[in-house]
C-alpha cells in the first residue's frame, strides 16, 4: 500500500548505452522519484487505474509485460542533495556512478555533496553544460554484501556531454568561480578519501513523465 | 510496444492523494530489467 503523504513524481525509462564485458544482467531501468516513502512495489495499483491508463486490466497488463521482460533486480535510495534538471521531452543520458563510502566518513561525504559539489553542478546546469545532477544513499540493499551503498547521479542533454564527463573542459575556471577561497585539488583528494568509485555507467533514457507543476524538491536536498 | 506500455505507469501509480508523511524526504526507485530482443524497439 502506498505510505501516507507519498507522491510519485516523476518516471523515466532508460537503456544501457555500454553494458561492459560481462554479459548485462539488465538492458532497461526504469526510475520513478517519490516524495516521501513509496508505495511498495509488489502492491500495485487498483484495476480501474490500468484500463484507464492502458485499456487493459490490471492482469492483462501485468501479463503483457510478463511476456516482454524478466525483472533483474531493484534498489531504493534516499536523496542527499539534487540539482533539477530542465523538463524536456527529448531523449537524454544519464551516468551512475555507485560508490562505497568510506567508514566514518560517510557525514563528510554528505557534506561535501550539498556544500562543494551541488553548487558547482547548479552553475553547470545554469549554462546548459549539464542537464542534472544528483547524489542518492542506498536504503535497501544495504551492507558489506551489497555492491555500493550510494551513487552520484549526471543527465547530459548529449553523449558527447556524457562521455566529456561533468568535470570536463575549463571545470577548474567553474570551480574557482563557485568556490574562490577553496582549492580544487584539496577538494577533489578529500572527495576520493570519503568514497571509493565501485561501477559506472551510462544509460539513454528515452521516455520520461513528470508529474504536472513538478519541477524537483523543495529545498533541493539542501 | 515495451516502451509504449509503460508509459501509462506514472498515471497508475499517481493517481493516488495522500496525507502528510512521517519521512517526506524524496526517494528513488530504480528497477532492472532484461528485455527480449524482439520487443527491444529501435
Amino acid at each position: 500500500m502506498a505510505q501516507p503523504g507519498s507522491k510519485l513524481v516523476y518516471w523515466d525509462l532508460a537503456r544501457i548505452v555500454f553494458p561492459g564485458d560481462e554479459p548485462a544482467a539488465a538492458n532497461f531501468a526504469a526510475a520513478t522519484l517519490w516524495e516521501g516513502v513509496p508505495r511498495d512495489p509488489g502492491e500495485l495499483p487498483p484495476d480501474d487505474l490500468f484500463r484507464k491508463a492502458s485499456g487493459l486490466s490490471r492482469d492483462e497488463y501485468m501479463k503483457k509485460l510478463r511476456g516482454m521482460r524478466t525483472t533483474a533486480g531493484s534498489t531504493i535510495y534516499r536523496n542527499v542533495a539534487m540539482v533539477s534538471a530542465s523538463r524536456d521531452a527529448k531523449e537524454f543520458y544519464r551516468v551512475i556512478t555507485q560508490v562505497r563510502r568510506t567508514p566514518k566518513r560517510m557525514a563528510d561525504w554528505v557534506e561535501m555533496e550539498r556544500t562543494i559539489w551541488r553548487p558547482l553542478a547548479s552553475q553547470r546546469v545554469k549554462d546548459g553544460l549539464l542537464r542534472g545532477w544528483s547524489s542518492w544513499t542506498a536504503v535497501f540493499p544495504f551492507g558489506m554484501d551489497a555492491s555500493h551503498d550510494a551513487i552520484e547521479v549526471t543527465t547530459h542533454h548529449s553523449f558527447e556531454q556524457a562521455v566529456q564527463g561533468w568535470t570536463g573542459g575549463n571545470f577548474a575556471e567553474y570551480f574557482a568561480k563557485v568556490h574562490p577561497k577553496m582549492n580544487i585539488v584539496t577538494a577533489v583528494d578529500r572527495t576520493r578519501e570519503t568514497r571509493t568509485i565501485k561501477r559506472g555507467t551510462i544509460w539513454r533514457v528515452l521516455v520520461s513523465e513528470a508529474k504536472p507543476g513538478w519541477n524537483g524538491p523543495p529545498a533541493s536536498g539542501e | 510496444m515495451y516502451m509504449r506500455l509503460l508509459v501509462s505507469a506514472l498515471a497508475l501509480a499517481g493517481g493516488a492523494a495522500f496525507a502528510q508523511s512521517a519521512d517526506p524526504a524524496m526517494h528513488a526507485v530504480v528497477t532492472y530489467f532484461h528485455v527480449t530482443p524482439e520487443h527491444e524497439g529501435p
